[in-house]
This record gives C-alpha cells, sequence and structure tokens, in this order.
C-alpha cells in the first residue's frame, strides 16, 4: 500500500514540474526561437530573398546604410527593419508607409497622447512626430532631431531668443525645457506643465525661508500665482521680474495697492476695480469718463486688470499679452478675419490696434482715434490727399445720402477675402455699386 | 385600387407631418418698407444707435448728433421729425418707451438715464437710490417691463439691477458667471431678464430662475460676429442685431436660427446695425448705425 502511494505521489510531482511555469528567459528564448522559425519558414513560402525585410531594401536606398550606423535607432528598424512602417509593394499612403503619416506612430506607441489631458503639444496631436524625432536613427537619445532646448528653438524661436538673451536665467531652463515641461502632453497641467505654477516652482523654491519671506515684501504670496511677475524663462531684471515693472511693485510699496501685511488679509485690494487705479492714474480715468464712448472693459469685470498685469509684465504698458492676442480674446472674429485676408493690414498683422483704436475710451464709434476715417488713413496713406477717387465730406455717397465717401466707402479695414481689402472680388462689381449706369 | 393607396399613404404622410409643422420654428420673414434718413428740416441722421416705438410713434436716438428726433406712424408712414435736442442728454445711445410713452434714454457719455416726456421735454434724471452697496453704476443697457419696472444692465458692478421708474431700488441679478461682455439686456412681458453676450455671441435668461442666468443657447459665433442689441417678442423670439455682420439674428426658444435681411448699403440692407424695436404690429425697427439712417421692415403675414 505504502509503495502505491510513493508512485502516485512521483506521479503527481512529474506531472507539477510539466504543467509549472517556465522560466522567462527559456520562455522568452522559446518565443524568439518560434519567431525566428515562422519568420523563416514566412520567407520560404513568399520567396523571399534573404534579408528582404530590411538589407534588400538598402540596395536601393544605400544613403540609410550611413543612417543606421547611428548611435540611436529606432527599434523596428533594427528588427524586423524597414517592413515594420513601409509596405514593400504598394500602399495608399505617401514613402508607401502601411498606415497614415499621422497615426502609424501610435500603433506601437498608444499611450503617447493621455485621455483627458489638459494640455497636448500641437505637433504631437497633430500626428507629426517626426517634427521632433527622427523615425529611422539619430545622434540623440529618444532619436530626437537635435539636443536639448536647440530642438524646442527651432519651433519655439522667440522664447529661444529670450532665452539666450536674458541677462537672468532660471537654472532649471538652462538644464532643459524637459525639466518643467511634458513634450507630448500633461493630464495635470496647462501650456504642457508638469504641474501647475506655484506648486511646480514650489519643487525647487522653499517659500517658508527667511530670503524667500523677505524677497517677497513679507507678503503671503505661497499660494500666488508666480508667474504673474517672475519670467520664469529667463529676464534682464534680478530675481527675474518681467522687464516692465509697475512702479509700486518695483519699490515693494505693496500697500499702495494691498491691504498690507499688519492686515488679517494682506493680498486684500484697498479700492475695487478702476476706482483703486484712479488713486494713481487720475489723469488716465479721467480722461476716460470725459468721452462719450468708453470701452467696456475698462469698467467691467476686473476693469484695468482685464488688460494691465499689476505687477509687472513682458510687454510695454504693463498689457498681459500682447496687443493682437489680448485684443483676440474678445475680438476673435476680428483678428480671425484679418489673418484670413488676402491683403494684411500692416497696424493689424504687427499687433499694432491702437494705431487705429483708443484702448480706453473715445468720442467716436469704434474707438477710432479720428472722428474722421479718411484723416485716420491718411495718417499713413499720404497719397490719399491729393490723387485718388474723389473723397471727403463734400463727396455724398450715391448708395445713401446720409453717407460720405471715405476709404471704408470701397475697404474693410480688417480685411476681407479680396485683395486690397475690398468686399467685392471683382473691380467692375465694386465700382458699379455706385456707378450704376454702368452695370450689365 | 393604386391610387386609392397612394392617396391614403398621402393622408398619413399629411398626419405625420401636421404635428412637426406645428411645433417647429415658426417662419418668420419680413419686408422692407421703409428707411427714415433726416427730421422734419432735412438734417440728416448720423450713426443712429437707439431707437423706441410704438404703433403710431417713433422716437429714435440721433447719436452721433447728440440728439433725439420724434416721428409720427400714420398709416404706416413716418410723419413729422421733430428735432429734440436737450442740455441733459448730450449722447443718447439706448431709448425705451414705457406704457404711458415717457420716454427712458442712456446717455453714453454721462452714463446716466434720463426721463423725458412724450413729446420730449425733459423731466428728470432716473436717481438710483437704495442700492444694497453705494457705488458707481455705469448702465451699458436698459429695458422695461410690463410693469413699468426699469432695468439696467451695469457693467461696472456685473449685475442686473431693478428699479421703479423713479430709481427706487428693487433687486439686483448677478451677471453669469464666464461671461465674455455683456452688450445688451432685454425683458419680457413676463419679466424674464435676457442677457446679450456679444464676445460669446449667446443669450442667458433668468426664465427658470427669476435670480439666476443661465444660457439659453449655445455659443453661436458661427451664426453671429460680436452681436450688441436685443429685444424679445411676446411669442418668445428674440431678434439680436448681428452687429459685424450686419444682420438681424432671430433666435426661437428652441435653438432655432434665423437671418433676416443681408449687409451692404441698399436699403433693406444693414450695416453695423444697433438698437431695435417691434410693435404690438409686428413692425420692426432697425437703428442701421452704420448706413446712418432707421430702416422699418413690416412682417409677412
Amino acid at each position: 500500500m505504502k509503495r502505491r502511494t510513493g508512485i502516485f505521489m512521483l506521479a503527481l510531482l512529474a506531472i507539477g514540474i510539466c504543467l509549472a511555469p517556465q522560466a522567462p528567459a527559456a520562455t522568452a528564448a522559446k518565443t524568439e526561437k518560434a519567431a525566428k522559425t515562422t519568420k523563416e519558414s514566412d520567407d520560404s513560402k513568399f520567396h523571399l530573398k534573404p534579408g528582404a525585410r530590411q538589407k534588400v531594401c538598402l540596395t536601393c536606398h544605400p544613403t540609410f546604410e550611413e543612417v543606421m550606423k547611428k548611435p540611436f535607432v529606432h527599434t523596428p528598424l533594427k528588427n524586423p527593419g524597414c517592413i515594420a512602417c513601409h509596405s514593400p509593394h504598394a500602399s495608399n499612403f505617401p514613402k508607401q508607409l502601411s498606415a497614415a503619416p499621422g497615426s502609424i506612430c501610435v500603433t506601437c506607441h498608444p499611450g503617447i497622447l493621455p485621455k483627458n489631458a489638459r494640455s497636448t503639444h500641437k505637433a504631437a496631436l497633430d500626428g507629426k512626430c517626426v517634427q521632433c524625432h527622427d523615425q529611422h536613427a539619430s545622434d540623440y537619445k529618444y532619436n530626437l532631431r537635435k539636443a536639448g532646448n536647440e530642438l524646442c528653438f527651432d519651433c519655439h524661436k522667440e522664447k529661444g531668443e529670450t532665452i539666450k538673451n536674458a541677462k537672468f536665467k532660471h537654472v532649471p531652463v538652462e538644464k532643459g525645457c524637459v525639466t518643467c515641461h511634458s513634450p507630448h502632453a500633461s493630464p495635470n497641467a496647462t501650456a504642457l506643465l508638469k504641474s501647475e505654477a506655484p506648486e511646480l516652482c514650489k519643487g525647487c523654491h522653499d517659500t517658508n525661508k527667511p530670503f524667500f519671506i523677505k524677497q517677497h515684501a513679507n507678503m503671503p504670496v505661497a499660494n500666488s500665482q508666480c508667474t504673474q511677475c517672475h519670467n520664469v524663462h529667463g529676464s534682464n531684471k534680478a530675481g527675474l521680474i518681467y522687464d516692465n515693472v509697475h512702479k509700486p511693485f518695483a519699490s515693494k510699496m505693496c500697500n499702495q495697492c494691498h491691504e498690507g501685511t499688519t492686515s488679517p488679509k494682506p493680498l486684500a485690494l484697498k479700492k475695487n476695480g478702476f476706482e483703486l487705479c484712479r488713486g494713481c492714474h487720475s489723469n488716465v480715468v479721467n480722461d476716460m469718463f470725459a468721452k462719450n464712448r468708453l470701452h467696456w472693459p475698462v469698467v467691467g469685470k476686473e476693469a484695468c486688470l482685464n488688460c494691465h498685469n499689476p505687477h509687472a509684465s513682458a510687454q510695454k504698458g504693463l498689457l498681459k499679452t500682447p496687443p493682437v492676442k489680448l485684443c483676440g480674446t474678445c475680438y476673435a472674429d476680428t483678428i480671425e478675419r484679418q489673418e484670413k485676408s488676402t491683403t494684411k493690414h500692416p497696424p493689424i498683422k504687427d499687433g499694432m490696434c491702437t494705431a487705429c483704436h483708443e484702448p480706453h475710451a473715445s468720442d467716436n464709434v469704434f474707438l477710432t482715434v479720428q472722428a474722421s476715417t479718411v484723416e485716420l488713413c491718411g495718417s499713413c496713406h499720404d497719397y490719399m490727399k491729393h490723387s485718388t477717387h474723389p473723397i471727403g465730406e463734400k463727396i455724398i455717397d450715391k448708395r445713401n445720402k446720409n453717407l460720405i465717401v471715405q476709404c471704408l466707402s470701397c475697404h474693410r479695414s480688417h480685411g476681407t477675402e479680396f485683395k486690397k481689402m475690398v468686399p467685392f472680388g471683382t473691380v467692375s462689381e465694386l465700382c458699379t455699386q455706385c456707378h450704376i449706369q454702368y452695370q450689365r | 385600387m393604386r391610387g386609392i393607396n397612394l392617396s391614403r399613404c398621402m393622408l398619413v404622410m399629411i398626419v405625420l407631418l401636421l404635428p412637426l409643422h406645428a411645433f417647429g420654428a415658426e417662419e418668420i420673414r419680413f419686408k422692407h418698407e421703409s428707411s427714415l434718413y433726416a427730421d422734419e428740416k432735412g438734417v440728416g441722421l448720423n450713426q443712429p444707435e437707439g431707437v423706441a416705438c410704438s404703433n403710431d410713434r417713433l422716437a429714435v436716438a440721433d447719436t452721433g448728433n447728440g440728439r433725439l428726433v420724434l416721428f409720427t406712424l400714420q398709416g404706416g408712414e413716418f410723419k413729422g421729425g421733430t428735432e429734440i435736442r436737450l442740455s441733459q442728454v448730450l449722447y443718447p445711445i439706448r431709448i425705451v418707451r414705457n406704457s404711458s410713452g415717457d420716454l427712458f434714454v442712456l446717455d453714453g457719455k454721462q452714463r446716466k438715464v434720463a426721463r423725458l416726456s412724450a413729446d420730449g421735454s425733459f423731466k428728470q434724471y432716473v436717481e438710483l437710490s437704495g442700492l444694497p452697496v453705494e457705488g458707481m453704476v455705469i448702465p451699458a443697457g436698459i429695458s422695461l417691463d410690463g410693469n413699468g419696472l426699469l432695468y439696467l444692465l451695469d457693467i461696472q458692478g456685473s449685475r442686473v439691477l431693478v428699479f421703479t421708474d423713479d430709481g427706487k431700488y428693487q433687486r439686483q441679478i448677478v451677471l453669469p458667471k464666464d461671461y465674455g461682455f455683456i452688450a445688451d439686456l432685454a425683458v419680457n412681458s413676463k419679466g424674464t431678464v435676457f442677457l446679450l453676450d456679444s464676445v460669446h455671441a449667446m443669450v442667458y435668461s433668468t426664465a427658470k430662475d427669476p435670480a439666476v442666468f443661465l444660457p439659453v443657447t449655445e455659443r453661436l459665433k458661427d451664426d453671429m460676429t460680436f452681436p450688441s442689441n436685443i429685444i424679445v417678442d411676446d411669442k418668445g423670439l428674440m431678434y439680436i442685431s448681428d452687429q459685424n455682420n450686419g444682420n438681424i439674428v432671430v433666435v426661437n426658444q428652441d435653438g432655432t436660427i434665423r437671418r433676416l435681411f443681408s449687409t451692404g448699403w441698399k436699403e433693406g440692407a444693414l450695416r453695423y446695425p444697433t438698437q431695435l424695436c417691434i410693435n404690438s404690429n409686428g413692425d420692426l425697427f432697425v437703428a442701421d448705425r452704420a448706413n446712418s439712417r432707421i430702416q422699418k421692415f413690416i412682417p409677412l403675414k
């Protein structure tokens, strides 16, 4: 009986050993071997030449031999070879790719853009991976086309210039843009940041340190938006403060506007809206209120702060953003029209909305700087004053007895889909609006 | 036999389609009838921004000339054109009429509301009193409800203020969160307040809760460009001046949208229209600002 039980136990052990999972290395080796066998059998099945998946391609594309000597070769190019991405015979896509250029990368890299990302890199979103990565091989890690920040500055030229020319540098920026930014997408923050300020900044800057507190005039700024005052990419002012600084801020006279450190609410403002700014800028505010028409943002919502940064700014006049972008937050349609216009109007193209419009208030409709359109346009287009189609106060528009013929009788100042900012497709269509006797 | 089947099919189709027609967007169509260019002395209008109407009267805020012009309507035709130039009203931008014919004029320069009698004589400024928090009120729009209450869009305080017609504070409604810029307000006969957001090209109202603004339309940026003025008729239709596209857009409560006219210089076409008014006959008056005229449109029955 004992002998029978012993044989039974041995048999169980043997079955157990057979069914037990094998060591990973052994499994991998087995899988590789199996794949190789399959590949070889496929090669023979399709009568493929040896090296048909890669080396044969090089006979016609010899330049890739050099490319493949680079230190970082795209893994699928090594194995299985060119056919990982290219269809050897025919394809519906350019370069005989086996999928559309914008989507082929995600077949192997599906998690590059997380769902519900708070910000995404446009190049990645558009599937233009090759803008940053060389799809074959590169001298740089991750198959990047250039090393470090130089790659980013190819597109973000202006930012690159700011960083290069800044007198005071920010160490993390010198280390690389990816210190603070995620290159593909950020699930947590805007502008591809790894997290939002001030949390991101606090990773390096201890807000409890006496030096930090002293530098911020003892104001409780630990949870404030650092980038309101600091140009994190570099600045010509110490402390990375933006180049244009509001005087009270420069002299650390916080209590000119805020309740100050003696108050239980030190950051609270002493007055609301434009009333606060009026304390120093009474001339500007009084002039504004003497006009027929106010630019509503100067009194609505956050009033002056709708357009101006109260502490410091990279823009002149402490504007929050460059003028076209700033004006475009409300007048997006107008800016878009200009962008689509066949003929560009230089003041708008150059972001000089204030060349024609008063930003605060005016006596004129559309807040124009001059009442007369002819005079306004004439301040740049001098020729209008001597040889041109008759225009001005004495020339009545034939379409409407209450209107005079002026520049906007034939042009739209923010552009049209037609040349010379004319609202009609042909010259004859334009002219026969008034000269109806020539209509056919 | 085949003919009978066809008739039956047609009948069924008609029966099925009838409710669709009944509950769908009402077909709103207007025809241009006349345009107003000048006062009784022939002085031309200059960029008029305001218009108030009844079945027999029309008041124009002739903004560019800093005056009002009063007309009567007889048999559908404009008569008169009396100039009202007041030292108390320098730059009229909006004008509304109450049931007794008094005019409430918003002066854009002084940021005050002046009350005038039906013949245009100045009665008084509407002195605002009893506000919960004292401070400057900067009105950008005015409207009256069926009970004669005065509604002011206070952009400085981000709120709509409700007063009696002599300025006694009644209540306030805070503007909705995340608005772009509220350019105008309208009140219907039930006292529901409507707000027009120019930046987002959308309308809010207090239809569900009189104390809170909620969106009644989505962002209509494909249909309107920087709309500037709104009125609401008794059927609940919203008439909106699509300022930068030079048109009037009618939005039904169900979100159906219809463009009424075209942009241009010719009569019937509009450029940068501003205030609108619709009388009980259904006639629509438009302050056609950039064309310096008032246009009258009559409904097509």
